[in-house]
């Protein structure tokens, strides 16, 4: 199946969650409607009911009002009273009677009857027919006590035979028949239907009938004219109305449901109902909107739950993503469960991450450049463009590097690290108020802080060396080791390549390990300096007159009056003294040379020396070759040693602690004699030797054991820590160790 | 991938529903809009009976949409009950649009112009297929000085209306008679004791006002009708001349007078003739009456025995009887003035009718399926007792089906009817009453009260007659007589 592209699915699901809105929104309109609906059907109804009850009344009155005209006018006295009477001779009376019920088609007939009681006429108004009712009017009549009233009846009717004719009888009589003084009775027999008829036809819809019932439930009136006459009595929506007094109540019944609205008319005893007609499916209309409901609600469910599976499936790749980043990372448990917010956290540690990562980039290529002195423009570009110095304005190159005596003897490379990071912070807090500054890290032991002026400030030099002067001082004491910071003249543009002033500071810093105490020293391009003849004589004299302290003083202000002078001056001033000790008593031949003219040798030798230590060291084996002429060194005991030195070196490279000082305590000879011998004998220095040896070992091991861990590895060429030992690897092997296997990897199978 | 496929077509078709339902409502209002461009013209009939919810629905729904539909004629029909003569009088005075029952010889309503006068040639260019029923009948009926003023209705035997019986002979049969073996007064009283003895609750005539006409050879030598109301002056059709009588005055109507006493003495007369005249009518439909007044189809007549079964009627005509013919319609039915602008839809309508059998079958006997079927032979069977456009009142005797079990003697005999009859002498007379319409309405009172209680015997007749004719003369029954005498010869002699 081809894979749906997100727009695609997307599409589904607001598709399917718009059809399911519509649609409840569409039902609950529908419903809103047929409720509304529903509401102006039943105020309707009770308004036809209320004009109903109205002309209702009006027809019963006038029915009445005829009755009773006719009952007491003198003609209807007369026929009443008068035994003799006959009403072929009051025509007169009888055809205004017959003309004025004409007008009343649902006047039936009336019958005027004497205190017999018997029948003296009755009149019919032609509209339907029924046999001669006297006899049965005469009974009923007997038992009406009351003057005015009404019954409800049925009779045959001829015109329609067999149907009965729903009669309702309204008589008016002076008194009760079972009284002496009766005196007769008028009846108006009113046709229910024909009334009904006139009363609802045309204006009911199709699915309203209306009733009205009497207190008896006999119907009245129906707008379904063949109810008229019959007795509900036990119909159970009558017992409703008359002995539960409901006004409006609904009835299912034979698959339809009945609403009913009940009117008390203002007649006594008599009740308008409204029935309401709704076939079974609408009236469960609530139970079909529940059925309803409940497969939308269904569909919904489904559509939502398909969703959650679309949106599962969509971001499945992404939690995959964020599960690997939070395997990697330590705000695992922190962020539990809150991918948004620990992505947030990641893509911001990621982007200051690219960032410090871009600067540093920049920082290594301008301290590559630097150094080396490639690309000689480059540095600067740099420094302009990353706004660490700035054209117009002058800058200052400060170099800072820690000694390895102190505190720091035999530290590893965290320490160090760990010493800059403090001196850099310190400087940068010092300095800051006097410009940009900004710190380029040189290596392990060394930093470069370039200091600018900016538009607005200009740096007093006095002050920032003196502010110089008190943070070495903080940072000598802090760090209980040495620290040497020399700084640069002022560069008065910073268009003005950096690359000059930073190999005078760093030709300086060469030198400066050579003096007996560390300070500020400023470096400046032009100085000139003249031999220090005068302390050269004095450190002779000293010689001379076998005064060991005062030649020592006299070499420590040599080199003091030295120390400004270019490196390889003060190399060559240190060779050319001690050429000129050495003289002093022809030493030089027992030295040996290898070849090389004398002074070049001695700068060699000079140059292999590490600190003020090894330097004085120098010179009080100079002065004890000269003054006690001093044993002659032995190439071939020496050598023996060296020998020994190496397989030592050869099988303990695993000790991580194996080191110059270890060795050269273990043969009991001084470090720095004991490193001047081994690189006699080797060409290279200790240092350097064992370096290889581990490097090689750590080449082979990883080739030999692909499983082993690159950290195992370290450990096995004794060097503990796995950064530095990536960071030595590379430098040995110019790639990553794990880089190496893997290229190795590739050479055998391509071999194969 | 099929579900899918089935999931769009579902919502499509919804949503496809949901737009019909939206929108078709509108397109068939359009339609409806388009179809009936002309307004439809509203015509308001007004005839005399009664209805029943059938008849009532049959005349709102069913021909009222079948003739709107193809005359485009939204027609209301209405019925009045018999003797609504001044009912109908004030809503033509008042001016209301309609068409009605009128019968124009004697009617008033022409000349107080309550009637559109009609013209015959407009008749005759809408009417083509009324005309082809009409016949030879003409309008000379219809005519009030010359002009018409009403379509005439009917078409068929009008000979001796209301000069015989209509009897039950099944009942007459049980007591041992013969319906068409009473030929003489004596006989008829012999059989009316005999059924009255055995069936006491049976009321014995309906309408004993025809008595007059009924009786006429036991009565008087003299030859005329009247009608069931008030007939003040008549010719003898027997004799020459133009010379006119006065009823009231005459032997005929005092000998029935004392003829209907007799019969309420006999018990034969009810008393609600007068106080509710159309009871006798239903009682005899309903099978509790034995003698009715006899018409052309008596003897054709299958409607009392559809109604009652096991019923026969059956015609009693006394021996002496001149059949008379004194119309040539039943009742015509006129436009009122008012509506005088809508003539031209009416005579459609009219001629719509007697179009076709179809027609005439609907306007009589409704809807095929419901009110009717079609037997075997092509005669109609009724299958309700519902009446619409009365059939009496309709008939046309080129659309006549019999019932299969009347004898063809009997259609033959009842088609020619006719044949032997004699037409009254005042045939075609129209009295024109417009000179004397007060004395009319004094007379009619004094008839009213007095003479038609006497007529049926319910009236001492001895006690009241003189003083009856003397309040008639004092209503101007003398100006009456010369008034109908004048115009009588005039027309008379135009005749002649």
């Amino acid at each position: 199946m081809k894979e749906k592209s997100l727009k695609q699915k997307m599409f589904y699901v607001m598709c399917g969650i718009g059809f399911i809105v519509l649609t409840m929104m569409s039902l609950i309109v529908l419903v809103f409607l047929w409720h509304q609906m529903d509401k102006e059907t039943r105020t309707l109804a009770r308004v036809s009911l209320s004009n109903t009850d109205v002309v209702f009344q009006e027809y019963i009155t006038q029915a009445k009002n005829m009755g009773n005209s006719w009952y007491g006018s003198s003609d209807g006295v007369q026929s009443r009273i008068d035994a003799e009477y006959k009403f072929p001779e009051h025509m007169a009376f009888v055809n205004q009677m017959r003309e004025e019920i004409s007008h009343v088609p649902y006047i039936q007939s009336v019958y005027l009857m004497d205190s017999g009681p018997k029948c003296r006429f009755s009149v019919g108004n032609g509209y339907s027919y029924t046999r001669p009712l006297e006899e049965e009017l005469m009974k009923r009549i007997r038992n009406e006590e009351m003057v005015n009233g009404y019954f409800i009846w049925s009779v045959e009717n001829y015109l329609t035979s067999p149907e009965e004719l729903p009669l309702m009888s309204l008589y008016c009589q002076e008194v009760s028949p079972q009284s002496d003084n009766y005196t007769g009775t008028l009846i108006i027999n009113l046709d229910l239907r024909r009334m009904s008829r006139r009363l609802f036809s045309g204006t009911l819809p199709m699915n309203v009938e209306m009733y009205i019932l009497n207190e008896n439930g006999m119907v009245m009136l129906s707008s379904v004219e063949a109810d008229c006459g019959r007795s509900w009595r036990n119909e159970e929506f009558v017992r409703r109305i008359l002995e539960d007094g409901k006004t409006e109540f609904s009835e299912r019944k034979d698959r339809h449901t009945y609403d009913y609205i009940v009117l008390d008319s203002s007649q006594s005893d008599v009740y308008l109902v409204a029935k309401l007609i709704r076939p079974q499916f609408v009236g469960n209309l609530g139970g079909l909107l529940v059925i309803l409901l409940f497969i939308w609600l269904t569909l919904a469910f489904l559509i939502v739950f398909m969703t959650f599976r679309a949106s599962d499936h969509l971001y499945r790749p992404l939690a995959q993503v964020i599960s690997e980043i939070r395997q990697g990372s330590e705000e695992t448990k922190n962020a539990e469960g809150k991918d948004i917010r620990f992505l947030k956290n990641a893509y911001q540690n990621l982007s200051t991450y690219i960032t410090t990562l871009e600067n540093k980039t920049e920082a290594d290529e301008f301290v590559k450049n630097l150094v080396t002195g490639n690309k000689e423009g480059k540095p600067q570009e740099i420094l302009l463009k990353n706004h660490t110095v700035f054209g117009g304005v002058g800058y200052y190159l400060i170099l800072v590097s820690l000694s390895g005596d102190g505190d720091l003897q035999n530290a590893d490379m965290h320490m160090f690290e760990a010493r800059r990071n403090m001196v850099g912070q310190l400087l940068s807090a010092g300095l800051d108020v006097f410009g940009q500054c900004t710190i380029f890290e040189l290596g392990i032991r060394r930093l470069l802080l370039v200091i600018s002026e900016t538009k607005d400030t200009k740096i007093d030099e006095e002050q920032l060396l003196e502010e110089l002067n008190v943070i070495h001082t903080t940072a000598e004491q802090a760090g209980n080791s040495s620290i040497y910071i020399l700084i640069s003249q002022k560069i008065p543009d910073g268009n003005i390549s950096c690359l000059l002033p930073y190999h005078i500071i760093d030709d300086g810093l060469k030198i400066q390990r050579f003096l007996p105490e560390s300070r500020v020293v400023q470096r400046l391009t032009d100085v000139v300096m003249i031999y220090p003849e005068d302390m050269e004589e004095k450190i002779l004299t000293c010689l001379k007159q076998k005064d060991y302290d005062a030649y020592l003083d006299a070499v420590r202000c040599f080199l003091i009056r030295s120390q400004y002078c270019i490196y390889g001056t003060f190399i060559f001033w240190l060779a050319r003294l001690s050429e000129n000790i050495m003289r002093l008593n022809q030493i030089l031949s027992l030295t040996g040379t290898k070849g090389k003219k004398i002074e070049d040798y001695i700068c060699d030798q000079l140059e292999q020396l590490a600190d003020y230590q090894d330097l004085k060291q120098w010179f009080t084996t100079l002065y004890q070759q000269v003054t006690i002429q001093l044993f002659t060194v032995s190439g071939h005991s020496n050598a023996a040693i060296m020998e020994k030195v190496v397989d030592d070196v050869s099988n303990n490279y695993s000790d991580d602690g194996m080191n110059i000082t270890s060795l050269a305590e273990k043969y009991n000879i001084s470090a720095a004699y004991f490193g001047k011998l081994f690189r006699e004998f080797t060409g290279e220095s200790l240092n350097t030797y064992i370096m290889r040896t581990r490097m090689e070992k750590a080449g082979d091991i990883l080739v030999e054991f692909p499983e082993k861990e690159i950290a195992q590895i370290g450990q096995m060429v004794g060097i503990a820590n796995p950064s530095y030992f990536g960071i030595l690897f590379k430098k040995y092997y110019g790639v990553s160790p794990s880089k190496y296997r893997d290229y190795k990897k590739t050479q055998k199978s391509e071999e194969k | 991938m099929k579900i899918k496929k089935k999931v769009i077509s579902v919502l499509s078709l919804s949503i496809l529903c949901m737009l019909m339902a939206v929108f078709c409502p509108k397109i068939s209002a359009v339609k409806a809009e388009g179809k009936e461009s002309a307004e439809p013209v509203k015509l308001r009939f007004i005839f005399y009976g009664d209805l029943t919810s059938r008849s009532e629905e049959f005349f709102r729904k069913d021909f009222h949409d079948i003739v709107l539909d193809e005359l485009n004629i939204d027609l209301s029909v209405e019925v009045l009950p018999w003797g609504s003569e001044d009912k109908l009088a004030t809503m033509l005075a008042s001016g209301e649009r309609l068409a009605c029952f009128s019968i124009i010889p004697g009617s008033t309503w022409p000349a107080k112009g309550y009637l559109a006068k009609l013209d015959e040639e407009m008749i005759r260019q809408l009417c083509p297929d009324y005309i082809k029923m009409r016949d030879k009948n003409g309008f000379e009926c219809a005519k009030y000085e010359g002009d018409i003023y009403a379509i005439p209705f009917g078409n068929k035997p009008y000979g001796g209306r209301f000069q015989s019986f209509a009897s039950r002979n099944d009942i007459i049969k049980s007591v041992g008679y013969n319906a068409d073996d009473i030929k003489t007064y004596d006989e008829l009283m012999e059989m009316l004791a005999a059924v009255h003895e055995k069936y006491p609750d049976m009321r014995i005539i309906s309408k004993p006002v025809f008595l007059q006409n009924q009786l006429a050879p036991y009565l008087t030598d003299q030859v005329y009708t009247t009608g069931d109301g008030p007939k003040f002056a008549y010719v003898d059709s027997n004799e020459e001349g133009d010379k006119v009588y006065s009823n009231f005055e005459s032997e005929s109507f005092k000998n029935v007078c004392k003829v209907a006493a007799e019969w309420v003495e006999l018990g034969y007369i009810n008393m609600d003739e007068l106080t509710n005249p159309t009871q006798g009518e239903a009682e005899w439909n309903a099978g509790n009456c034995l003698l009715y007044h006899g018409h052309p189809a008596t003897n054709i007549n299958t409607g009392l025995k559809n109604a009652v079964p096991g019923a026969e009627e059956r015609r009693i005509t006394l021996d002496g009887t001149t059949k008379l013919i004194t119309q040539n319609f039943d009742w015509s039915v006129s436009i009122s003035a008012a509506d005088a602008d809508h003539v031209e839809q009416w005579l459609t309508l009219f001629n719509w009718m007697y179009k076709n059998s179809d027609n005439y079958n609907l306007t009589v006997n409704g809807i095929e399926g419901t009110d009717w079927t079609r037997r075997d032979d092509g005669s109609i069977e009724r299958l309700n007792t519902d009446t619409f456009f009365p059939g009496w009142f309709m008939e046309a005797i080129e659309y006549n089906t019999y019932d299969p079990s009347i004898p063809e003697e009997e259609t033959k005999a009842y088609e020619h009817w006719d044949d032997d009859a004699v037409l009254a002498k005042d045939l075609g007379f129209s009295f024109d009453t417009s000179s004397v319409t007060s004395e009319i309405a004094l007379m009619t009172a004094v008839y009213n009260e007095k003479l038609k209680p006497m007529q049926l015997g319910l009236l001492d007749f001895d006690e009241n007659y003189e003083q009856a004719i003397e309040e008639l003369k004092d209503a101007g029954l003398d100006k009456y007589m010369e008034e109908y005498q004048r115009q009588f010869s005039e027309w008379y002699a135009k005749q002649q």
